[in-house]
C-alpha cells in the first residue's frame, strides 16, 4: 500500500505549544511516527550554569507555567541535598499545599483542552471555570495567579496565616462543588467515553519497557508515582496512588480525575497540620556548594527529575532537568500506530504534552 | 562534599551489559546527564526501581564516545539525541538518530526540515551558539557580552545579533 507523510503541527488546533508529529500513513492509518522538537526551545538549562544559585531558582520556575511551583521544588530539594540543610516542617507542608493546587489546576486544565480537542465546549466551559477557583485560592496565598514564587531555598518565602484558612477552605468546598457538577460531564457522559475509550493504547509492559511517567503510566496499571518516595510532607501525609489498567486515553483521564479528588484531601490536611503549628519558614543555604546531588517529584504530568553537579563555584556547573512529558514523547510512538488519523489529536493530548517543559 | 549515593563507574565498553543487568532487575531508566569538562565528559545513567535510585557512571576524554542504550530502554533515544546534539557526545548506534536536529536549528541554511545534510549552519559558521542569537543588540552594542562570543564590528538596523555574520 502507499505510503503518505503527513506533517502534524508544528500548528495544531488542539496543542498551544507547537510540536511536529511526521506520521507516516497507510490509508487513514498511522504506521510510523517521528515526533520533532526545538521550535520554541529556550536553553534555561544553560542559562542556569551562569548564574548564582539563589537566581536559578525564579529562572527554572519559568520552565512552566503551568507546573512552575514543581520545578521550584525540585530544583530546591536537589539544593537542600547538595547544602545538605533540612527544611522546617512548616515548609514542608505549605510545600505540599501549594504543590497539591498546583496538580488540581493543572489536571482541570488538561480535562478541559480534552473536552475542546473532541469538541465538548460545555466540559471545556465548566473545568476552567472551576480551575478559575483554584487560581483564585493561588492569588488569595502567593499574590500570584501563575508562576506563585513561593518556593525559596531552603523553605518557602509566604507563610499561610491561621487567619487566611477559612477562605481557603471555603475555596476548596467550592472547587469540590463544581467538580460535583462537572462529573455528570466528564465521566458518565457516552460522547466523552466513546471518543476516549481505545484511543491511543498504551499496554502495560509498554508502559514499563519504554519508561513512562505520570498518569500517563499509572493508567496503564502502573503503580508508579514518585510520593511513594514519601519526599517533603509526603511522609506524614502519604498519597494515595491511582492507578487504572485500561492504558487508553479514558484511563488517563479517570486517573486524573480521581487525582483531583485525593489532591483536595491533601490540601485539607495540610492545611489542618498547619494550623496553630509555629516555627521557621526557611534554613539558610549556602551560596558556594560542592558535589552532586539528584532530586525528584511527582509533578502533575509525572516525575520530574533534576540532577545538578557543583563544583564549588557560586553557580552550578551543570543543572539537568527531565521533564514528564520528555519521558512520555516516547509513548507517542509506540501509541499512534494501528490508530486513526483522525484519533492522533486525542491520543497526543491524554499524555498532557508540555513542550514548555520539553523545550526548557 | 555530597556524591551521588549508590554509583558506579563503569567503562563505557561494559555499559550496554550493566544496563542489560539492571533492566533484567527491573530497574527503569529514568534519564542521563551529561556533564562536559576541560579534559572530558561525565556521562550518569539514572535509573530507579521501587522509589530507590542507581547511577551508573561514564568517564570520557574528549573524543570518547558512548554507545546507544536503545536496545535495552526503548526510550533511551530521545536523551542520547539531545546529549549527542547538546554537549557534543558521540553516541553510537542509536535507535531513532535526529542527525543533530532534535531541536531544530532554524537559522540554518535547511530552514526548518531536519534532513541532516551536513550543512553548516550561519550560526556554527560564525563560531556561535544558538544563545547568541537571543542576545539582544541596543545601539551599536551587545546588551549582554560577558559570556558570549561577541561578533566583531559595529551592527546594523535589522541585525538580530549575530551582525555581521550573514552570508
Amino acid at each position: 500500500m502507499v505510503q503518505t507523510v503527513v506533517p502534524f503541527g508544528p500548528q495544531h488546533p488542539v496543542l498551544a505549544e507547537p510540536i511536529q508529529l511526521e506520521l507516516t500513513l497507510e490509508d487513514e492509518v498511522v504506521v510510523g511516527v517521528v515526533p520533532g522538537l526545538g521550535y520554541v526551545h529556550r536553553g534555561i538549562e544553560a542559562e542556569t550554569e551562569r548564574r548564582p544559585y539563589h537566581e536559578d531558582l525564579p529562572l527554572l520556575e519559568r520552565v512552566c507555567g503551568i507546573c512552575s511551583v514543581a520545578h521550584a521544588v525540585a530544583y530546591a530539594q536537589t539544593i537542600e541535598a547538595l547544602a545538605e540543610v533540612e527544611v522546617p516542617r512548616r515548609a514542608r507542608l505549605l510545600r505540599l499545599f501549594w504543590f497539591e493546587l498546583t496538580r488540581i489546576h493543572s489536571h482541570l486544565l488538561w480535562l478541559g483542552l480534552a473536552g475542546d480537542a473532541i469538541g465538548f465546549e460545555a466540559l471545556f466551559q465548566a473545568c476552567w471555570r472551576v480551575r478559575e477557583e483554584v487560581l483564585d485560592l493561588f492569588t488569595i496565598t502567593s499574590g500570584n495567579r501563575v508562576i506563585i514564587g513561593v518556593t525559596a531555598l531552603g523553605g518557602v518565602r509566604r507563610d499561610l496565616p491561621d487567619s487566611i484558612q477559612p477562605i481557603v477552605r471555603d475555596g476548596l468546598d467550592s472547587v469540590e462543588r463544581g467538580l460535583a457538577g462537572i462529573r455528570p460531564l466528564a465521566l458518565e457522559n457516552e460522547a466523552v467515553a466513546r471518543r476516549l475509550a481505545g484511543v491511543g493504547v498504551v499496554p502495560h509492559a509498554d508502559a514499563i519497557e519504554l519508561g513512562l511517567v505520570g498518569p500517563t503510566v499509572r493508567a496503564s496499571g502502573v503503580a508508579a508515582d514518585v510520593r511513594n518516595a514519601r519526599y517533603g510532607a509526603y511522609d506524614e501525609i502519604p498519597a494515595e496512588i491511582m492507578v487504572e489498567t485500561g492504558g487508553d486515553a479514558l484511563a488517563r483521564t479517570v486517573v486524573r480525575w480521581r487525582e483531583i479528588q485525593e489532591s483536595i484531601r491533601l490540601c485539607r490536611e495540610a492545611l489542618g497540620r498547619l494550623s496553630g503549628l509555629r516555627g521557621p519558614l526557611r534554613t539558610r543555604v549556602p551560596t558556594v556548594l560542592r558535589g552532586e546531588a539528584t532530586g525528584r517529584v511527582e509533578a502533575p504530568r509525572g516525575e520530574l527529575f533534576y540532577y545538578i553537579a557543583a563544583d564549588g563555584e557560586k553557580h552550578p556547573t551543570r543543572v539537568r532537568v527531565r521533564t514528564p512529558t520528555f519521558a512520555n514523547i516516547p509513548a507517542v510512538i509506540r501509541m499512534l500506530p494501528g490508530n486513526q488519523m483522525a484519533s492522533v489529536p486525542v491520543a497526543l493530548l491524554s499524555i498532557d504534552p508540555c513542550l514548555s517543559c520539553t523545550e526548557r | 562534599m555530597p556524591t551521588l549515593p549508590d554509583c558506579r563507574t563503569v567503562a563505557q565498553d561494559d555499559l550496554i551489559d550493566e544496563a542489560q543487568k539492571l533492566h533484567d532487575f527491573g530497574w527503569r531508566l529514568i534519564t542521563a546527564s551529561c556533564v562536559p569538562r576541560e579534559t572530558g565528559r561525565t556521562v550518569l545513567y539514572h535509573f530507579e526501581r521501587d522509589e530507590q535510585l542507581t547511577h551508573l557512571r561514564v568517564q570520557l576524554a574528549l573524543d570518547g564516545s558512548v554507545p546507544s542504550l536503545g536496545s535495552v530502554f526503548g526510550g533511551a533515544f530521545l536523551v542520547e539525541n539531545e546529549m549527542a546534539e547538546m554537549q557534543g557526545l558521540a553516541v553510537s548506534d542509536l535507535a531513532v538518530d535526529y542527525g543533530g536536529r532534535l531541536y531544530r536549528d532554524f537559522d540554518g541554511p535547511e530552514g526548518w526540515t531536519h534532513e541532516a545534510t551536513g550543512a553548516t549552519s550561519i550560526l556554527e559558521a560564525a563560531g556561535l551558539t544558538r544563545l547568541d542569537a537571543c542576545v539582544p543588540v541596543v545601539g551599536t552594542g551587545e546588551v549582554r557580552a560577558t559570556t558570549t562570543h561577541v561578533p566583531s564590528g559595529p551592527a546594523r538596523d535589522g541585525d538580530n545579533g549575530h551582525s555581521g555574520q550573514e552570508g
